[in-house]
C-alpha cells in the first residue's frame, strides 16, 4: 500500500491540473480573506470564536479541491493510464484506496497550507488594528481540526465521484449542480435533507452547530455522516471497477 | 516451467458479440509467437484476457500456469504493450515511469535504464502529449520492460515506428527471446511478422485457424504459378478444365492456383499455347494468411 501511495503521490505531483487548481483556490481564499478582514469589526477583542470563524473561511474554495479529486479519477480513464495501474495491481481495490489516501493527504496539506496563509495574514493584519487576543477555550482549534478533516473528505469524496463516474465532465458538472443547486433546494423543503445532506455533515464539521443554527448535527457525528458519503463513493466505484472489463 | 502463455477454450462475450470462441493455444518460453488475424478476429480481447483486464465468459487465460490476477509479482513476470498505448500528455516519460516504478515497488534506477534501451533517454524530460506515435511505442515498450519480465505481450508494438524502427523492435524481441523470454506479439505487418516470430496464431472471427511454425505453415498454403502469355484465353480454358483457379493479372499474366507448374507447362504444350513466362511463386506468410482468413474477414464484413 506504501508503494501504490507513492505511486499516487508521484502521479498527483506531476500533472499541472494539481498546481492550478490548488493555486487557483489559494487565490480565492486569500481574496476573501481580504475581504472578511476588512469588514471584521472586532472591538478590540479578537476571540477564539473569531479565529476559529476566519480559518473556516480558509475552506471556501474547497470545491475545487473536490473537483481535483474528480478529475484526477476519471482523468485515468480518459487517458488510459488505469490499465497500466491495473497491470501492476491486478486487484484494482488496492488503486482505488491508495489513490483515495493520496488525494486526502493533499487535501489535508492543502488544508494546512490555507491555515497558514490565514494566520500570516489574519494575525499582522488584526495586531496592526489594535485587537487584544483571548484565545482561551477550544473553538479555534476544533475549527482547525475541522478545517483539516474537510479537505481530506471532500478530496476523497472526488475521488469515489470519479471512480464512479467516469466522463470528466459530466462528473464535474454533476457535482456542482448537485452541491450548489439541487442539495440546497431540497434543502429548503425538507429538514432532513438540509441536516443530513453533504452540505448540512460539511457545516457540522465546521462547527456550525455551536453558532445556533438549527439542525445540525455535533462535529463528531458531521465527521462520520460524511465519511460514510465518502466511503459509499468510493465502496461504488471499487465495485463497478472490479466487475467492469477494462478497455 | 515451459509455456509462457496458455489460452485454454477461451471464450467471451460481450453482450450478444463472441469476439472469442472456445480459443486455445500456447507461447513456449524462449519463442516469438505472432498473433495474427483480421480487424476484429478477437485479438485484442485476447491479449486483454491474458492480462486479467478482461474476465472470459468461460475458459482460461495463463501466464505461466496461472491467472493473470493470481501472479505474485505481475509487474516481474508480465510486461505489456498494448494497442494505442495511453499516457498522460502532460507527464513527461520519466515521471510516468517514476509512477509506475514506485507502484510495483522497483528500483529507482529502473526509469532511465528502459528509457535508454528503447532509446528515449534524450526525450526523458519532455511531456508525453509532444511525443510522435513511435515515440509513445516506445516508452510503451519502455514500460512493459520496466520489472524485466520473463514475458511479454505486445499488441501491434510495431504501429507508429518507422522502418530503423521496425527493425530495431524486430532485433530487439529476438534478443528478449534469446534470454529465455516467451514473447506473444499482434501486428497486422505480416512482412515484419515473418521475419522476426518463430510461429503463429492465426484466428478469425473468435476461433483459432491455424497455430505452428512459419515455414511448416506457408508450405501448406497453395501456391501461385505465373504464366505469361500471348493467349491467356485459350491457356485460360485449358487450365479452368484442370480445376485451376485463375486470376488475371493484366498483360498477358494468369495467375492459376490448385496446379503444379508443370502441369501448366504440359498443358500448354499439348494446346500449342506460346509461353513467355513460367514461374512457381513461393508462398509467403500473407498468401497463407489470406487464404486461411479471407472467407472469414469477408463474412463478418457483412452487405457492401
Amino acid at each position: 500500500m506504501t508503494a501504490l501511495l507513492r505511486a499516487e503521490l508521484i502521479k498527483l505531483r506531476t500533472t499541472r491540473t494539481t498546481w492550478v487548481l490548488l493555486g487557483t483556490a489559494a487565490i480565492i481564499v486569500l481574496s476573501v480573506l481580504v475581504i472578511v478582514l476588512a469588514l471584521f469589526d472586532h472591538g478590540g477583542r479578537v476571540t477564539g470564536e473569531d479565529l476559529g470563524g476566519l480559518f473556516s473561511f480558509t475552506a471556501i474554495a474547497d470545491l475545487l479541491v473536490l473537483s481535483l479529486g474528480i478529475v484526477g479519477a476519471a482523468g485515468e480513464f480518459r487517458h488510459g493510464t488505469i490499465t497500466a495501474a491495473f497491470l501492476i495491481t491486478p486487484a484494482r481495490w488496492p488503486v482505488i484506496v491508495a489513490k483515495a489516501l493520496a488525494y486526502a493527504l493533499l487535501g489535508v496539506g492543502y488544508a494546512l497550507a490555507t491555515l497558514l496563509l490565514c494566520a500570516a495574514l489574519a494575525l499582522p493584519w488584526l495586531a496592526v488594528k489594535d485587537a487584544n487576543f483571548d484565545v482561551s477555550g477550544s473553538a479555534w482549534i476544533l475549527a482547525i481540526a475541522g478545517r483539516c478533516v474537510y479537505g481530506a473528505l471532500i478530496a476523497a469524496l472526488g475521488v469515489g465521484i470519479g471512480m464512479l463516474v467516469r466522463n470528466q465532465a459530466a462528473a464535474l458538472v454533476a457535482t456542482l449542480v448537485f452541491l450548489l443547486a439541487i442539495e440546497p433546494a431540497l434543502g429548503a423543503v425538507s429538514g432532513g435533507v438540509a441536516t443530513y445532506g453533504l452540505n448540512g455533515a460539511a457545516l457540522s464539521i465546521f462547527g456550525a452547530s455551536d453558532t445556533g443554527i438549527a439542525d445540525v448535527l455535533p462535529f463528531g457525528a458531521g465527521v462520520a455522516l460524511y465519511l460514510g458519503y465518502v466511503l459509499l463513493f468510493l465502496g461504488a466505484g471499487t465495485a463497478l471497477t472490479l466487475r467492469r472489463d477494462v478497455a | 516451467m515451459s509455456e509462457a502463455l496458455a489460452v485454454e477454450g477461451l471464450t467471451k462475450r460481450f453482450g450478444s458479440t463472441t469476439a472469442v470462441q472456445d480459443l486455445s493455444f500456447s507461447v513456449p518460453a524462449g519463442k516469438v509467437v505472432g498473433f495474427l488475424g483480421p480487424n476484429g478476429a478477437g485479438k485484442t480481447t485476447t491479449l486483454r484476457a491474458l492480462l486479467g483486464l478482461v474476465a472470459p465468459s468461460s475458459g482460461r487465460a495463463l501466464v505461466l500456469g496461472r491467472p493473470y490476477r493470481e501472479l505474485d509479482d505481475p509487474s516481474r513476470t508480465v510486461g505489456a504493450v498494448l494497442e494505442n498505448a495511453r499516457f498522460h500528455p502532460g507527464r513527461s516519460a520519466r515521471d510516468h515511469l517514476r509512477a509506475l516504478t514506485a507502484a510495483a515497488a522497483l528500483g529507482s534506477q529502473r526509469p532511465d535504464e528502459v528509457l535508454a534501451l528503447v532509446g528515449l533517454a534524450a526525450d526523458a524530460g519532455r511531456r508525453v502529449g509532444g511525443y510522435s506515435l513511435g515515440m509513445r511505442q516506445r516508452l510503451s515498450l519502455a514500460a512493459a520492460l520496466l520489472g524485466d519480465p520473463r514475458v511479454l505481450v505486445l499488441d501491434e508494438p510495431a504501429n507508429g515506428l518507422d522502418p530503423q524502427g521496425i527493425r530495431w523492435l524486430r532485433d530487439f524481441l529476438r534478443a528478449l527471446a534469446a534470454e529465455g523470454r516467451g514473447v506473444l506479439i499482434s501486428s497486422h505487418v505480416l512482412a515484419e511478422m515473418s521475419q522476426t516470430v518463430d510461429e503463429v496464431v492465426v484466428i478469425g472471427r473468435g476461433r483459432l485457424l491455424a497455430q505452428g511454425p512459419v515455414a511448416s505453415l506457408t508450405r501448406g498454403a497453395s501456391a501461385a504459378v505465373q504464366v505469361r502469355t500471348p493467349d491467356a484465353q485459350a491457356l485460360g480454358d485449358a487450365l479452368s478444365r484442370e480445376g485451376a483457379t485463375l486470376e488475371a493479372a493484366g498483360d498477358g499474366v494468369l495467375l492459376a492456383r490448385g496446379i503444379a507448374s508443370e502441369r501448366v507447362g504440359e498443358l500448354a504444350a499439348a494446346n500449342g499455347v506460346v509461353l513467355h513466362e513460367l514461374t512457381p511463386l513461393t508462398s509467403t506468410l500473407e498468401d497463407f494468411f489470406l487464404e486461411l482468413t479471407g472467407d472469414v474477414s469477408l463474412a463478418g464484413r457483412g452487405p457492401s
